[in-house]
């Protein structure tokens, strides 16, 4: 049964299609989660609470063949909450500037978990997890986020900056 | 370069309840629909982190009125207890039973929340809820002291001093025997122990009241094995919610593991577990020239904990890295309750105990790679 089908039965009701769709992506949501929310139980909760806002509203879903999107939408809104609760979303002010350079970015060699975990703030995370871990262009990004173009852009610009600064910061004590 | 960001983000581990959190999410959506489709309009939906806080309160003011009604009852003792439910531990890996967590995710068994303490060593019991069916009873209880220190304290069943006693109407007291050996936890920055003790079933008394009663810590150091003496009553209505129902379907099936013929005899599904009970060629009891009798670990039975590994954290869990035996069910790997690992079948017999499963009917055991036999079809 392709994906479109499980979720036109889902929008029927149908619980059990709806944990299979779901079951696909599960994995990738609690990873997300965890980035945003930096613990296993609050994680969790993130995960449950996506599966009980996706399934209310799988209604409210146009086009099945955006399910996957619509879901990690849904997942980063429940993370921030989450986060909101904790009072820990600090989003920095953005540079409304347009960068010109290509789609080709890179990582720096060294990144690990803990510098994704530790260095970014929530929208960062995002971009950088949209765009290395879910191979989504800037353009889609930009619709995901409801942010321009060029503020997509230069998050990504300042954040690849962020992340080197901090590799080579630690490379140099090592 | 976006395998640099895959490869750190499958560091983090993915808990085993994950899918049943995911589960529990859309059971609350639906719960949510059907009430509202029953009842009136003016109900405003309540999402899970919302009910969180919600639960909190509601055992806030159980609080109150406990603390009201019990005069030996202090103040920190019972809010940290009540922390305890709220934290959710019963549900965490610290219980390395699958069907326990599963349970409790899915709001079954009878709630207690009965505070007890025991005044001359200054331990505040809480027990949480109660589960029962033909074949066991798992009460979850958890207990912290300030002075005690409970490191190495368990109500050990299996080969401890500890007892549960059911008090029959005579005051006769009625021991109830270890069903493995149910799962432990000890934290240390709270000095709390969690513990999800398993016992015979006490199914029969339901809808009456029954008095239990937990006597003797066993305490495990180096030097041995020591006791605390001491006496936890507990006294509640056996109501149906604690109750379930268990399924036993003759499955008749052979396979051969290794040379060894083995007959999966029935398969038996409850909400806290699914038992396969296999007899096969070594699992027999083997007698010497004295009349003396033993039981030999089969080539099965070393297959199934060949999956098996132990920490001091999360007690024993599945690596999923070694083969095993395991239940497949609606595409879903179960797997196996190793702390379940002492349950004892008939004579001849050797019992498998997996997580319970929601496709009874699609139900496959399989061992190894190659061998997968369905056990209802």
């Amino acid at each position: 049964m392709t994906i479109i089908d499980l979720v036109y039965k889902a929008q029927k009701g149908n619980e059990e299609s709806f944990l299979s769709l779901f079951q696909k992506y599960e994995k990738d949501i609690y990873r997300m989660a965890y980035l945003y929310v930096k613990n296993k139980e609050d994680a969790l909760d993130v995960v449950q609470e996506t599966a009980y806002r996706a399934f209310k509203k799988i209604n409210t879903l146009k086009n099945p063949e955006f399910f996957k999107t619509w879901l990690i939408k849904i997942a980063k809104s429940c993370a921030t909450d989450v986060l909101r609760k904790k009072k820990k979303v600090i989003h920095l002010n953005l540079e409304q500037k347009d960068f010109i350079e290509s789609d080709d970015h890179d990582l720096p060699l060294s990144l690990t978990l803990q510098d994704l975990l530790d260095t970014l703030d929530e929208r960062e995370k995002s971009i950088i997890l949209l765009k290395f871990y879910y191979g989504y262009t800037l353009k889609e990004i930009s619709k995901i986020e409801e942010l321009p173009l060029g503020t997509v852009k230069s998050v990504l610009y300042r954040t690849l900056a962020k992340l080197e600064k901090k590799v080579r910061k630690v490379d140099m004590y090592e | 370069m976006s395998n640099k960001v895959k490869r750190e983000l499958e560091k983090i581990e993915i808990p085993e309840e994950l899918h049943n959190r995911a589960k529990l999410g859309v059971m609350q959506a639906k719960k949510e629909s059907e009430k509202k489709n029953q009842i009136a309009d003016n109900q405003i939906p309540t999402s899970p982190l919302n009910k969180k806080v919600a639960y909190y309160k509601r055992i806030l003011i159980v609080a109150a009125i406990c603390l009201t009604i019990v005069s030996t009852l202090t103040f920190t003792p019972a809010l940290a207890a009540i922390q305890e439910v709220y934290n959710k531990i019963f549900t965490s890996e610290h219980i390395d039973d699958t069907g326990v967590r599963m349970a409790v995710i899915s709001g079954k068994g009878q709630a207690l929340d009965q505070t007890f303490y025991d005044k001359k060593y200054d331990i505040t019991v809480h027990f949480d809820r109660v589960l029962t069916d033909d074949k066991e009873t798992k009460l979850l209880l958890t207990y912290q002291s300030e002075e005690t220190n409970l490191e190495n304290h368990y109500i050990d069943l299996f080969e401890g001093v500890s007892s549960i006693n059911l008090i029959v109407e005579s005051g006769q007291k009625v021991p109830l025997d270890n069903v493995g050996w149910g799962s432990s936890y000890y934290d240390s920055k709270e000095n709390k122990i969690t513990e999800a003790l398993s016992f015979a079933s006490i199914k029969e008394y339901a809808d009456q009241e029954i008095r239990l009663e937990i006597e003797n810590l066993t305490i495990w150091n180096d030097s041995g094995m020591e006791s605390l003496q001491t006496t936890w009553p507990l006294e509640f209505k056996l109501k149906p919610s604690a109750v379930s129902d268990r399924e036993t379907v003759e499955v008749n099936k052979e396979f051969t593991f290794k040379g060894e013929t083995y007959n999966i005899k029935q398969v038996e599904f409850s909400d806290l577990e699914t038992r396969v009970v296999v007899t096969g060629s070594d699992t027999k009891l083997l007698t010497d020239e004295s009349g003396m009798q033993y039981r030999v670990m089969s080539k099965l039975e070393h297959q199934f904990l060949n999956a098996r590994k132990n920490s001091k954290e999360y007690g024993y869990s599945v690596d999923d890295e070694k083969s095993g035996v395991f239940l497949q069910s609606a595409n879903e790997k179960i797997d196996p309750i190793f702390s379940k690992g002492e349950v004892e079948g008939a004579e001849d017999e050797y019992v498998m105990t997996f997580a319970p499963v929601e496709d009874r009917q699609g139900s496959i055991l399989k061992v190894g790679e190659e061998i997968k036999i369905p056990l209802t079809k």
